[in-house]
């Protein structure tokens, strides 16, 4: 724009002359594109209502460029909105209706307001849906940053669009509009006074149809007042009896998205005064359309709340049984919480389920139950193939640990040690190398009974390379234990130095390791004898 | 007696003749300030056209016969010298002048 024309708009906007305003409406509708967006802008920034009129009269046939001018300013069409929508013409309400919402007048709230609460007002249908609308888009800013950061006070704009809201609420037996209620509630913060004051007294008028807002609306903002209720160190009532009831998806999605977000102390403390939930039932649709997260969610949150444990506890024994895996997992941890018969019972019946994870949950509660057989439990799900659940049951059975059977070996009867090794060697899956480790100990004590443990647990096998290293042990003792451990192990290199151990400068060495010899000849024997047998009767069968 | 009653109620006719003359003053005064000849005499002030300039404006706008003077000021439009009458086409060069003064325009070129 050149600079002359500019002075000349300058002076048109800032000049206390009012022939300035029709001056610049003329202009609106000039050709040259430069004066039509100028006029636009100096009548935006006069404070003329005349001027206002007149842009919100041609707010439709305005191209891009003046709508953008317009959206920079749209405050100053507010009051000339308000003032259409009361136009007996339903174009020109509609037409304002449509400029509401484009420019997102929020300052037209209060017209609108008490365009609502007038009686028998012919557009405060539209008026009361406009309100709907505009509030949902004030939401929508307030829960996007990025918008929040475009306009500079969105929380007083907030405070005043909720203050006009409120007179609204206030005359709700007059209007019955419900689309004000939800509004209210979109953006009321739960300090509100005004909605303090209707949850409090139940006689009040628009009580009835809060709570029934709150307990049915499905639009975030209400469901966000109702849930920032939870962080009260006083719950009231009527906002417990709404949690209560409310058993929409939506709803349960976002309040356990709000205990997640919580820390465990206050979680605890904030769902500690709920007392019921209708959602928390066994076979309840609600628990199906959760995912694996919200299952998960959902026993912690159980767990949690003052409802009665009988109650949660079905509800786990539901999702034990047939929730999601994340959900059955969750239950299966959960029930650790929980004592008495009946969730004795369910440890026992879920422990068969196949995922391993809850398996092991299970089993270490199985002991701390105290449940009768119990041990006979664990021991018959000693090869199970997964590695979890033996985790859990080294974990629940620390006597058959490589390390406590050694530190017991001695104590143990000899009728009791096979079968107290071969259990050990199943549970206890780091038996190896604690074994090599016992073997090169410093005391010759601890390597021989590494040597009997070993033998005891069928491992010689295994360590055989090490225990015929031990056959030169310096210690007779270990090495008489090794010569007799090296008996279970028929390989070429045992016997090569079990022979050579037969020169040991230890007689009772010599002894044990002949004793060996002989049961490895024996044993091979008896191999070699049935495999012969089998082509024995194949060769009287055959012609 | 007589002499000083006279001589208050003239000076207080007077008073009120030198108060009345003020107010219309006044009146007047706010009057052209919010009228559409006062704009355009301040936008002439603020462009520092000299009495020929202004006179050839006011003819511009009594040709166009536009209600609101100070348009001229902000429509190239009303100033395209192939749009005037007979009795300004003499002083087309003048208007064309004044028009790329006020718009920063080529002279030469029509809107």
């Amino acid at each position: 724009m050149s600079s002359t024309l500019s002075l000349t708009f300058q002076y048109l906007t800032k000049t206390k002359n009012v022939a300035a305003v029709d001056v610049l409406i003329a202009g609106l509708d000039s050709s040259h594109s430069v004066t039509r967006d100028n006029a636009l802008r100096a009548l935006l920034s006069r404070p003329d209502a005349k001027g206002h009129r007149e842009v919100f009269l041609r707010l439709k046939s305005l191209d891009a460029e003046c709508r953008a001018v317009v959206s920079q300013r749209p405050e100053r069409l507010a009051r000339v909105a308000g003032e259409a929508m009361r136009n007996p013409d339903a174009a020109v309400s509609a037409a304002a209706c449509e400029a509401i919402l484009s420019f997102r007048l929020y300052d037209a709230m209060p017209a609108l307001v008490s365009l609502v609460c007038e009686p028998e007002q012919p557009n405060a249908a539209a008026a009361a849906q406009t309100i709907a609308k505009l509030t949902e888009q004030l939401y929508g800013e307030l829960c996007a940053p990025e918008e929040r950061a475009v306009r500079r006070d969105v929380d007083g704009l907030r405070r005043r669009v909720t203050s006009a809201l409120e007179s609204g609420v206030v005359k709700f037996r007059g209007h019955r509009r419900r689309e004000v209620i939800e509004a209210f509630l979109l953006v009321a913060k739960q300090q509100n006074i005004v909605l303090r004051q209707i949850l409090q007294h139940p006689q009040d008028a628009n009580h009835q149809a809060i709570i029934e807002i709150l307990s049915t609306s499905s639009q975030g903002g209400a469901i966000r007042l109702l849930l920032s209720f939870l962080d009260e160190p006083q719950l009231p009532q009527v906002i417990k009896n709404v949690l209560a009831v409310r058993c929409d998806l939506k709803f349960v999605k976002n309040l356990l998205q709000t205990v997640n977000s919580m820390t465990a102390r206050i979680a605890q403390e904030a769902l500690g005064r709920i007392d019921r939930l209708d959602w928390a039932v066994p076979g309840h649709p609600l628990l199906g359309k959760l995912n694996e997260a919200g299952q998960r969610d959902a026993v912690r949150l159980l767990v949690a709340t003052s409802i009665p444990r009988e109650q949660v506890l079905k509800v786990l024994s539901f999702l034990l049984l047939e929730g999601t895996t994340e959900g059955r997992r969750a239950a299966a941890e959960a029930l650790a919480r929980f004592q008495g018969p009946e969730a004795d019972a369910l440890t026992v019946r879920a422990l068969n389920n196949r995922d391993p994870a809850v398996r092991a949950s299970l089993i270490r509660q199985l002991r701390p139950r105290g449940i009768p057989g119990a041990m006979s439990l664990l021991m018959r799900m000693v090869d199970h193939g997964h590695a979890e659940v033996r985790e859990a049951l080294r974990d629940c059975m620390p006597e058959f640990t490589v390390r406590h059977f050694l530190a017991n070996f001695d104590t143990l009867p000899e009728t009791r040690l096979a079968v107290a090794g071969n259990m050990v060697r199943r549970i206890d899956t780091d038996s190896v190398p604690i074994l090599r480790k016992e073997m090169d100990s410093l005391s010759p004590v601890r390597r021989r009974r590494a040597v009997q443990a070993t033998a005891a647990m069928g491992l010689v096998r295994e360590l055989e390379e090490r225990i015929i290293e031990l056959l030169s042990d310096e210690d007779h003792m270990v090495r008489i234990e090794v010569a007799k451990a090296l008996a279970d192990c028929d390989t070429a290199p045992t016997w090569d130095a079990l022979r050579d151990a037969l020169l040991d400068r230890s007689v009772i060495v010599q002894e044990a390791a002949e004793q060996s010899l002989e049961q490895i000849s024996r044993s091979l024997a008896r191999d070699v004898g049935q495999e012969q047998l089998p082509q024995t009767e194949t060769e009287e069968v055959l012609p | 007696m007589n002499h000083l009653v006279w001589g208050l109620v003239g000076a207080a006719g007077g008073l009120a003749l030198i108060y009345g003359a003020i107010h219309m003053a006044k009146r007047l005064t706010h009057r052209w300030h919010n009228s559409h000849g006062g704009l355009f005499c301040s936008l002439c002030r603020v462009h520092r056209l000299d009495r020929s300039a202004r006179r050839l404006l006011k003819q511009v706008v009594q040709y166009h016969r536009l209600a609101q003077p100070a348009r001229v000021f902000i429509e190239p439009y009303w100033l395209d010298p192939t749009r005037l009458g007979a009795p300004l086409r003499g002083r087309a060069a003048e208007v064309a002048a004044l028009r790329s003064r006020l718009f920063d325009l080529d002279p030469a070129s029509a809107v």
